[in-house]
């Protein structure tokens, strides 16, 4: 009985106007999105292989390497692939940024950037399905129950033997089976034509977490599937139904999740990360100040000395400043669960969150960029340090002034020279960081299937 | 004739829940918008006002002209009133610019930002009328005209001696003004928030700008409209006219506008930022470089601090100015070079931007974006001009900065006893003329009136040549 109601619901979808146009907005959508988006990713891939041949070459052939302390070093995250169907922050994450100990580091757009992209988001898969994908889902289901009332349909199905949770059940399989396969191939159309066309290329653990976006999505696209069927469920005219999803969709899908994170700017207040800056220089200008007020004393300080106490004072700054950071980071991420859990009632923004996580471009990995950067810049600088005794250890044997100088002045060697990459999370951690996401979504997923299951129960079908 | 059918179109949009929900969802949203971003624009002025006292108190004590040219004056972006309506650009996280003598200022985001506003589009008016109002608007007209013929009321209506134009007419006037309504109450509901918050002051102009936009909002909602109009003529059947509809929607209203930037820059791309600000440093030290080859000798001949023992004062005065000549020719000189590529490199992106735009213009709503946005002052426009304003900000503090040292002698890097920074130029944007950004807006604002007139008449003839039986 279940697989002769389920054919029936495939079937009826399937002849419909509503699928053929679905399926082929999808179609189009996905595919160009994708193909759009990958070609852009091959430009950032020879940008980025540009960039550093440059820098490797002008590292190879300069005499800088005392300045390198100051000046630091120029590094830029190497594109993500995985970011052409979730953008998220990989704008903000992928510029090129000068890290080194006098100067905060700066990620956002660069000041030269196409200010546009800040005018309109993204339209990549994750936009597509969290706005296109949650409102066809609903289409689908808005009149499974109502629309079939209206047409004298589900009395007569009613007449026969058939329990109300089988003729339910029978619905949301045949229904979702319908919606979410023209999605998925789609989505693996666009993708194997992505790859034959433009140099993108996944490994393992980028197919891994590919496939888990893909699981999130169709989680998602269940969440709204059963969501209007509850509507339906609840109402008796499938234009009215429409009239309620269309309510909820927008109320869900385009108001919470954008208004949360201004509302929780304005609860939770941050203070501007200008202020932040301009504290710590003023720090670290007194404690300078300081050292040079204390000059005079020093004059019959041995070399070594004079040394330590410069490292002493670095430290020492390093540690104030970083206390203002810490202190400020915390109000900022206050901020940022404020704004997290302020949107979380709807499936919209768990949807986002989680899958911008799982491609490796959500907030987590920009928090985690801030540690990269830190520990880089740490590594960078120990670096420096061992190089540059090694160098001054060799330039003692040498008599010759200039010979002294050109050892020490000597072109980096570029294999010592720690490297600036930014990891893939494992699955295990992609997995924290998303489970709470997940699980909302499980759960919205559950409880509007008992919702519209209880409601069909109670329906009534002669009003 | 007209006015019945009208009165009729109304009342039978009025009485319908659909026309109840949307509309109470229409004023919700706006006022939900407006109080919400009220509440930020008052935390960034605040702010705003606070950190440039700031900024000023930390210039003052660095102590010396030279290490104030060097470290520069931070500078924040101006908070932009409009933001309430239409949010924009406002929505960077690159909020802080440092203005110094020797580098080209832009503004820049810290590590230290909560990112979380750029996962999202911002919930404001241009996203409420751009994306929600008009699909509120294929809402209303999808069923106009397919919705009568498929209950029989449309054979009905013909069978009395009323002309088909007047009919479509009364269709089109009846359905807008029903639009209109709610988008009216909430535009009041807006203005009246605005008007009472003690926070926020709107100058005139701004008032005027307020009461242009939304007029560009009623276009757009009448080419939405015609569209849907058009459509439920086209179709015979209510419930695929809604389907075809809401496809169009996506296109135009969700995917045009924002695969714009993607496509431009695939067409017509620009080098890479980071590429241009390594062929900036490359430039530099070539300058530099020479420079030094052209003068060292001269410099260093003259055997440097040792030899400046033996100097006379006049001596030692004449070689002061000589040297400041020198690094104010340098300084010029990489200025120059700097000033070059960029303009090359802002050329190549206002061509890239113009490519999106045009592309984008396909669509009625990324038209009206462009157009709101500039006139709002919260779009690409004004980030030019910040930009530019940041530029002439940054050659006014340089020669304030050479004014300052006209008369000092010495190398820098002390202090000066007489520092003080009172009379240092302060930044501010010059607004630019409501004319002027209206004048640089007129395509979009003419595409979208050619739009509504153009969808409005498809209606019509299509509805003088239907078949109704």
């Amino acid at each position: 009985m279940m697989g002769l109601l389920i054919r029936k619901e495939v079937l009826t979808h399937l002849l419909s106007y509503r699928f053929i146009l679905t399926f082929s907005l999808f179609f189009v959508l996905v595919v160009s999105s994708v193909q759009m988006i990958a070609l852009n990713y091959s430009r950032q891939v020879e940008n980025h292989a540009e960039t550093r041949r440059a820098q490797e070459e002008q590292l190879r052939e300069s005499g800088d390497f005392r300045r390198m302390r100051w000046s630091g070093i120029q590094a830029e995250k190497a594109p993500n692939p995985l970011s052409i169907f979730a953008t998220g922050l990989e704008r903000e994450m992928s510029r090129s940024i000068r890290i080194s100990n006098s100067r905060d580091v700066k990620l956002g757009r660069n000041k030269y950037a196409n200010p546009l992209f800040v005018l309109f988001s993204a339209p990549d898969l994750l936009y597509i399905v969290n706005i296109v994908g949650s409102l066809l889902a609903l289409l689908f289901a808005f009149d499974a129950i109502c629309g079939e009332k209206e047409e004298g349909t589900l009395q007569l199905m009613m007449a026969n033997s058939v329990p109300r949770h089988t003729i339910l059940l029978a619905k949301w399989i045949g229904g979702y089976a319908v919606l979410a396969l023209p999605f998925l191939t789609a989505i693996l159309i666009a993708v194997l034509f992505a790859q034959l066309t433009t140099s993108l290329s996944f490994t393992g653990a980028e197919w891994t977490a590919f496939s888990m976006m893909l699981a999130v999505a169709a989680l998602y696209l269940s969440v709204f599937f059963a969501l209007g069927m509850m509507i339906s469920a609840l109402t008796h005219s499938a234009n009215i139904s429409l009239v309620f999803n269309f309510l909820i969709w927008v109320v869900l899908v385009l108001v919470i999740p954008n208004t949360a994170p201004i509302v929780a700017r304005a609860v939770s207040p941050v203070p501007s990360a200008g202020v932040m800056a301009s504290k710590r220089e003023a720090v670290q200008r007194q404690v300078w100040g300081e050292m040079r007020q204390n000059r005079r004393n020093q004059r019959d300080m041995s070399r070594e000395e004079r040394g330590q106490q410069r490292d002493e004072i670095r430290a020492r700054i390093e540690e104030e400043t970083g206390k203002i950071l810490t202190a400020y980071m915390r109000k900022v991420d206050d901020q940022i669960s404020m704004s997290i859990l302020l949107a979380r009632i709807s499936p919209s923004s768990n949807f986002v969150y989680a899958t911008a996580n799982i491609a490796g471009s959500g907030l987590d990995n920009f928090a985690s960029m801030r540690n990269v950067i830190d520990r880089y810049r740490v590594d960078f600088m120990e670096w420096w340090q061992a190089e540059s005794h090694a160098r001054r250890q060799r330039a003692e044997s040498v008599e010759s002034q200039e010979e002294r100088q050109a050892l020490r002045d000597a072109p980096v060697d570029l294999d010592d020279l720690p490297q600036f990459t930014v990891g893939r999370a494992g699955l295990d951690e992609i997995l924290v960081s998303a489970q709470t996401d997940l699980l909302l979504l499980l759960l919205l997923n559950m409880a509007f299937f008992m919702g519209a299951y209880m409601s069909f129960l109670r329906y009534d079908l002669m009003e | 004739m007209l006015w019945v059918m009208i009165r009729k179109e109304c009342l039978n949009n009025l009485l319908e829940l659909r026309f109840l929900v949307c509309g109470g969802l229409c004023i919700f949203l706006a006022v939900v918008s407006v109080v919400v971003l009220r509440a930020d624009l008052a935390t960034k002025q605040a702010d705003y006002h606070s950190n440039r006292e700031i900024y000023r108190t930390e210039a003052e004590e660095y102590g010396g002209y030279e290490n104030l040219a060097r470290e520069g004056i931070r500078v924040d972006r101006p908070p932009q009133n409009f933001q309430v309506l239409f949010y924009g650009t406002e929505k960077t996280l690159d909020r802080t610019a440092v203005v110094s003598r020797d580098f080209l200022p832009g503004f820049e985001g810290s590590s230290a930002g909560n990112p979380i506003v750029l996962l999202f589009p911002a919930a404001d008016m241009l996203f409420i009328v751009g994306v929600v109002l008009s699909l509120l608007a294929f809402f209303i007209s999808y069923d106009a005209v397919a919705g009568e013929r498929e209950r029989g009321t449309l054979k009905l209506l013909m069978s009395y001696p009323l002309p088909r134009d007047t009919l479509i007419l009364a269709k089109w006037i009846g359905g807008y003004l029903s639009l209109a309504l709610p988008f009216l109450i909430a535009l009041g509901i807006g203005a009246l928030l605005i008007g009472i918050s003690g926070e926020i002051t709107f100058t005139t102009e701004d008032w005027q700008a307020f009461v242009v936009s939304g007029l560009v909002s009623l276009i757009l909602i009448a080419v939405m409209f015609s569209i849907g109009l058009f459509i439920s003529v086209l179709v015979r059947n209510s419930s695929t006219a809604l389907m075809s509809l809401l496809a169009i929607w996506v296109l135009l209203a969700l995917i045009i506008p924002n695969a714009g930037p993607y496509i431009a820059e695939v067409a017509a791309p620009i080098p890479a930022p980071g590429a241009v600000e390594r062929l900036i440093s490359e430039r530099i030290k070539e300058v530099n470089d020479q420079f030094r080859q052209e003068w060292g000798g001269g410099g260093r001949g003259r055997g440097g601090r040792r030899g400046m023992r033996d100097m006379s004062t006049e001596q030692r005065a004449e070689l002061f100015q000589q040297m400041q000549q020198r690094r104010e020719a340098l300084r010029k000189e990489v200025n120059k070079v700097t000033e070059e590529i960029i303009r090359d490199y802002e050329q190549r992106l206002r061509h890239q931007v113009d490519i999106a735009r045009t592309i984008t213009r396909l669509s009625p709503v990324a038209s009206y974006a462009y157009a709101n946005t500039d006139i709002g002052e919260t779009g690409v426009r004004h980030e030019r001009n910040l930009v530019n304003g940041l530029r002439a900000y940054q050659r006014q503090f340089s020669r304030y900065i050479l004014e300052q040292q006209a008369d000092a002698v010495g190398f820098g890097d002390q202090e000066d006893e007489d520092y003080r920074i009172d009379d240092m130029p302060v930044f501010k944007l010059r607004a630019e003329s409501l004319a002027g950004r209206l004048t640089a807006r007129t395509t979009d604002v003419l595409l979208l009136a050619v739009f509504a007139v153009l969808f409005f008449m498809a209606a019509f003839v299509s509805f003088l040549r239907t078949d109704i039986t």
